[in-house]
């Protein structure tokens, strides 16, 4: 390796000054992956490591292979490095920790990211996970394809995700607005998908669970991958993955809704009922995917479709279903309840490198469609209204487009990232629909079938525009230089132009009207052994959503306005790693990273005044100064340590928050302190693993309404003005797991307890909307439940 | 009638919340008997043995607690007169630690403890309660009942799980013979424990210890004595009479305080132990502060060197200390990836 580096070196004629110091660098240098003759687009050529085949005596410098690989980044910064020198702060996630710390679902391996929290809005209609406290923050991509869904910015961060196709997570904390343009505001998570050679056989699982956290769960999957290798010819490579699960939402008992003013001003008093137990429809996913290789082009796609409900609905109301006047309680038939949130997709790619590996090309080409139906429950029914409300809308959008990323080796020990996007998005017209009601009685006003008749005869449902059709074109160019001066410092610069254009164009750009630019500057520090010094500086931008830009504000939400500008996010971080205790003892390494940062985020979306705006507004809508740009600063600080001990894993993550806006003052609803500790416990060695999460989220606030009125019939009044901060305590979420090996791995057994202790949990509220909020109470996250999973690859 | 009488007793409580100022402090940790911060440890006693270089380890207890807060409290259902009441029926604990020698005489230690309350819904009370209109033309209220009463209106109740303080510490052993031993466990735990769930300390409190044994072949005398810095909090009674509202009796205090430990433990082979250990505490600061004092026997079971399972049971030593558990059950595991020579016994 070192060899090949200095025959790099002398190919590309550096100065002698630098040819003299490469006898010089330490041989831990030579196994950088910042060394430019790395294959950086290519596949990760090691295979990844059992660690569960590894013995107590084996105790090599081999046998820390695993630990490096795991540390390996391969597309979050669209260059082959390690967690420890990238340009960034990252976190991997690999497939072998995903399986042996029983996640099964994509938010808890985020939950388990220092600067990530997970939350809930619309009940827990959808799930969106935070990064530095800020909710809708993170661009989630799938083998580098961008699935920002453009309408609502809800990302599937849900069980419709299947991660055992998953080879890693990538995870960026923080802005990545020069490598991923638009939406990488605080954070980016990319999913790479498992190659045909990572599975190289048919593996295949069903389990099943239960509890009130995830009632009556059935989940199976088969997934094949195989590469076939012909006498001429390329290397033919497929993978193909069915997936099935049906299950019920989790149980809760909570308030339900009896009436409140019509969204979306809902200023009026709020009238509740009792507690109702929730009853959520049967949900089904089934996932169909895979990918085929043929050299260097790949074709993979996503077809899934399914129908996932959940329990609770806007204003934390209950799924309770039909009242039946005659029992004076619920009828007891399901409720169907849900956004649904997944994405179907194609994607085609070319991956080559060319004049002896100096030059590398990978391009994309996809689309996507974004599907993010709505039927939830508005109000459930009651003694006054025993059908309750309901509405309806399908939210569909599509995108497709063309990626070009580019890696050019240049001389002076310069490495040029380069490429740009191309991409078309839209939605057509939606329609929202309220079945269950009479649309007399509905607080809006609702077409009518006929006009000029003496009684008003309405279109039955009250069809409305729910958001006007739209558009936007986007083009983007970017470039990122990485120059190593000398072999322990890294320097690294970047540009992104982008332009977004179209009904919803971008406004109020910083190049010209349409433009957005975007930079960053990094610096990363070898500065003594296995120890890395960073500090960084990254942008990155939000762009309105068409929710915001063309929503039409005479049925259930606020109006969208076109001049609205793009949220901007930039973030001053500073990192300190180390790999200490390198084969000491039983110890194989002791992983330390602690990072601070200062984010500013500019120009939020807010809602002032009934309407879209970036700016608050006075009372009577006149802007109120400069100052007056919505905005949020974050002083964060994000630690973890891992450690390799015999044949155990153990890793904690600590996570300091400090929100303030400059129209709320501090955002008590975030939790100041989170931290968790994870251990995978070799109980007999090669057989039998014991896992464990311990997850705590520091107190904090949650403003609710309060009910200080009762009626006569046994309900509750909350008027807007009478506002609570539920104090919440500290949460502590205990997930245990065992996980078992029989026949070298062919066959696995696994059990799972998720919040063992059973922690009534609440979710941090991300959007601290003090006044006037529906809810009285925080939104409940799921109760304890278990998973028995049994696996095998039997060839 | 109940529900009128409940009305009733809530309408009058309404009008006396004005009068309460003060608040059910719960910022003190109701677990006394901390478990030891290593597998050289024994259930609660701490030994002064230390690990060794790089010795790596790690302990879990589950532990269950009858009765572990009682306290005098005005009954508003029986015109606030003072009765007892169990505010905390039952307590199921789980302490999971680490430790990590760092040199032969010096080791770090970390345990995140874990508490789980079975609260009495009578004295605890609702933070939000109907009052129902006395006639049906006119509109009642809410109100907030037990020990939520005279403190800012929430919607949610009292955590029934949460974490209790976090414990790091550091562990010196001065001399190590054949027959004596002498340390040191310098322990620290950090406010993130739930304070309202009596589960957690006000502030940061600093606990040192003198760690002294004495080692008779398979005998191991153990004892300990130290002290608790904290700063103090004070539980007032929640629901005072019209008398008492302007100076609410003052019902529980917990400040600084001196603690002990010892333990008798005997090998009897080599895969099994029996033991005794006692724990407590002294008051030395404060009005209404209790000693407390828990007595165990236990059994440890050796499988391997490197393992040890322990069962204790036992009770407090102090029936009217409002802190001290009625009876206790604990069950603990403690491994060693590299112990030293004799095991964990």
């Amino acid at each position: 390796m070192k060899k090949s580096v200095l025959v790099s070196v002398f190919c590309l004629g550096l100065p002698s000054w630098v040819l003299a110091q490469e006898p010089a660098m330490p041989a831990r240098r030579s196994t950088s992956a910042l060394d430019p003759t790395y294959d950086v687009l290519l596949p990760d050529p090691e295979p990844a490591a059992d660690t569960t085949a590894k013995s107590d005596g084996d105790r090599t410098p081999s046998a820390n292979t695993d630990i490096d690989i795991a540390d390996r980044v391969l597309s979050a910064a669209k260059q082959v490095t390690t967690v420890q020198e990238a340009p960034s702060i990252v976190t991997v996630v690999r497939a072998d920790e995903i399986q042996a710390r029983g996640y099964r679902n994509i938010t808890q391996v985020l939950e388990n990211i220092p600067g990530w929290l997970p939350s809930a809005n619309g009940g827990n209609l959808l799930p969106i996970p935070m990064v530095r406290g800020t909710a809708q923050a993170a661009l989630l991509l799938r083998d580098g394809v961008s699935m920002f869904e453009p309408v609502t910015n809800v990302g599937t961060y849900n069980r419709s995700l299947p991660l055992e196709t998953i080879k890693s997570i990538e995870v960026v904390t923080g802005p990545g607005g020069v490598l991923w343009g638009a939406n990488s505001f605080l954070g980016i998570v990319n999913l790479i998908s498992k190659d045909a050679d990572d599975i190289n056989g048919l593996e295949a699982s069903a389990g099943y669970g239960d509890g009130p956290g995830s009632p009556q769960d059935f989940r199976a999957y088969v997934l094949f991958g195989k590469s076939f290798r012909f006498k001429r010819g390329p290397k033919l490579s497929i993978v193909q993955h069915v997936s099935y699960e049906t299950y019920l939402g989790p149980r809760y008992n909570v308030l339900s809704s009896i009436s409140r003013n019509a969204a979306p001003s809902p200023v009026g008093p709020h009238v509740y009922s009792v507690f109702t137990d929730t009853n959520p429809e049967r949900s089904y996913i089934v996932n169909v995917d895979g990918k085929i290789s043929l050299g260097p082009v790949t074709l993979a796609y996503s077809m899934p479709f399914a129908l996932m409900n959940t329990s609770l609905s806007f204003a934390n109301n209950p799924t309770s279903g039909r009242w039946d006047t005659a029992t004076g309680a619920p009828a007891g038939e399901p409720v169907r309840n849900h956004l649904q949130s997944f994405d179907r997709f194609v994607t085609l790619q070319y991956k080559g490198r060319f004049l002896k590996d100096r030059l590398g090309l990978d391009i994309k080409a996809y689309a996507v469609e974004f599907v993010r139906d709505l039927d939830a429950v508005l109000l459930p029914g009651s003694s006054r209204n025993p059908s309750g409300t309901t509405f309806n809308t399908a939210i569909r959008s599509y995108r497709t487009g063309l990626t070009i990323d580019g890696d050019a080796t240049l001389p002076l020990r310069n490495r040029l990232l380069w490429g740009g996007d191309l991409f078309y998005e839209w939605a057509p017209e939606l329609t929202v629909q309220f079945p269950l009601s009479d649309p007399k009685d509905l607080p809006i006003s609702c077409p009518l079938e006929r006009s000029g008749m003496a009684t008003p005869v309405f279109k039955p449902g009250c069809p409305l525009p729910f958001l006007f059709g739209t558009n936007r074109l986007v083009t983007a160019l970017y470039l990122s230089d990485t120059f190593r001066p000398v072999s322990s410092l890294t320097l690294d610069a970047g540009v992104r132009l982008q332009g977004g254009f179209g009904q919803a164009q971008y406004n109020f750009g910083n190049l010209g009207n349409n433009g957005q630019i975007l930079g960053s500057a990094s610096l990363v520090w070898n500065f003594y052994r296995d120890m890395h010094l960073k500090a960084n500086y990254a942008s990155g931008f939000r762009p309105p959503v068409f929710n915001n830009t063309d929503s039409n504000g005479a049925a259930v939400q606020f109006s969208g306005s076109h001049s609205l500008k793009n949220e901007r996010s930039d973030a001053f971080q500073g990192e300190w790693n180390a790999k200490l205790l390198r084969n000491i003892g039983p110890i194989r390494a002791l992983q330390l990273r602690a990072d601070y940062a200062y984010t500013d985020l500019r120009g939020l979306i807010v809602i002032s005044n009934g309407s879209y705006t970036n700016r608050r507004t006075d009372s009577n809508g006149i802007d109120t100064g400069p100052g007056s740009e919505s905005r949020r600063r974050i002083h964060s600080v994000e630690s973890a340590a891992r450690l390799f001990i015999g044949d155990h894993t153990l890793s904690a993550n600590y996570t300091f928050l400090h929100v303030t806006t400059n129209d709320r003052g501090v955002l008590r609803s975030m939790p100041q302190h989170s931290f968790n500790l994870g251990w995978v416990l070799s109980v007999i060695p090669g057989w039998l693993e014991q896992n464990g999460t311990l997850i705590v989220v520091g107190s904090y606030d949650d403003p609710n309404r309060l009910r200080t009125i009762s009626l006569a019939d046994g309900s509750t009044i909350a008027n807007f003005s009478d506002l609570t901060f539920d104090r919440l305590p500290p949460q502590t979420i205990l997930n245990l797991g065992a996980r078992a090996h029989f026949f070298k791995n062919r066959l696995w057994a696994s059990l799972n307890f998720y919040n063992v202790l059973n922690q009534r949990y609440y979710y941090p509220d991300p959007f601290y909307d003090l006044a006037p909020t529906l809810e009285v109470s925080p939104t409940p996250a799921p109760g304890w439940s278990t998973f028995f999973q049994l696996g095998g690859k039997p060839f | 009638m109940r529900a009128e009488s409940l009305a009733m007793a809530c309408a009058l409580a309404t009008s006396l919340a004005g009068l309460s100022t003060v608040r059910a402090d719960r910022s003190f940790d109701v677990v006394m008997t901390k478990v030891a911060m290593d597998a050289y440890g024994l259930q609660v006693v701490d030994r002064a043995q230390t690990p060794q270089q790089f010795e790596f380890g790690m302990t879990a207890n589950l532990g269950w607690a009858h009765k572990p807060l009682r306290l005098q409290l005005n009954d508003i259902n029986m015109g606030r007169q003072e009765a007892p009441f169990t505010l905390i029926e039952q307590q199921v604990t789980l302490d999971l630690g680490f430790y990590l020698g760092l040199w032969d005489f010096l080791s770090v230690a970390a345990q995140v403890p874990v508490g789980v309350n079975f609260y009495d819904a009578n004295a605890v009370g609702d933070p939000t309660v109907t009052v129902l209109p006395t006639t049906p033309a006119t509109t009642g209220s809410t109100m907030s009942t037990g020990i939520y009463a005279g403190q800012p209106r929430q919607s949610v109740s009292l955590n029934t799980v949460a974490i209790r303080d976090p414990r790091f510490a550091l562990k010196a052993r001065f001399y190590g013979g054949k027959y004596f031993e002498i340390g040191t466990l310098l322990e620290v735990t950090v406010p993130l424990g739930d304070k309202g769930s009596f589960l957690g300390d006000k502030g940061f409190t600093f606990q040192p210890k003198l760690l002294l044994g004495a080692l008779l072949s398979r005998l191991h005398i153990l004892g300990s004595f130290g002290a608790v810095v904290r700063e103090p909090s004070a539980l007032y009674e929640p629901n005072p009479t019209t008398a008492q509202a302007s100076s609410p009796p003052l019902r529980l205090q917990v400040g600084h305080e001196l603690t002990w430990g010892g333990a008798i433990t005997v090998r009897l082979h080599r895969v099994i132990g029996l033991g005794v250990e006692a724990v407590g505490t002294i008051p030395v600061s404060g009005e209404q502060v209790f000693a407390t004092g828990t007595a165990l026997g236990s059994l440890y079971l050796l499988p391997t060197d490197k393992l040890r399972f322990s069962v204790s049971g036992g009770g407090g030593l102090f029936a009217d200390s409002p802190r001290n558990a009625s009876g206790r059950v604990m069950v603990g595991m403690a491994y060693s990836l590299l112990p030293r020579a004799g095991g964990l016994l």
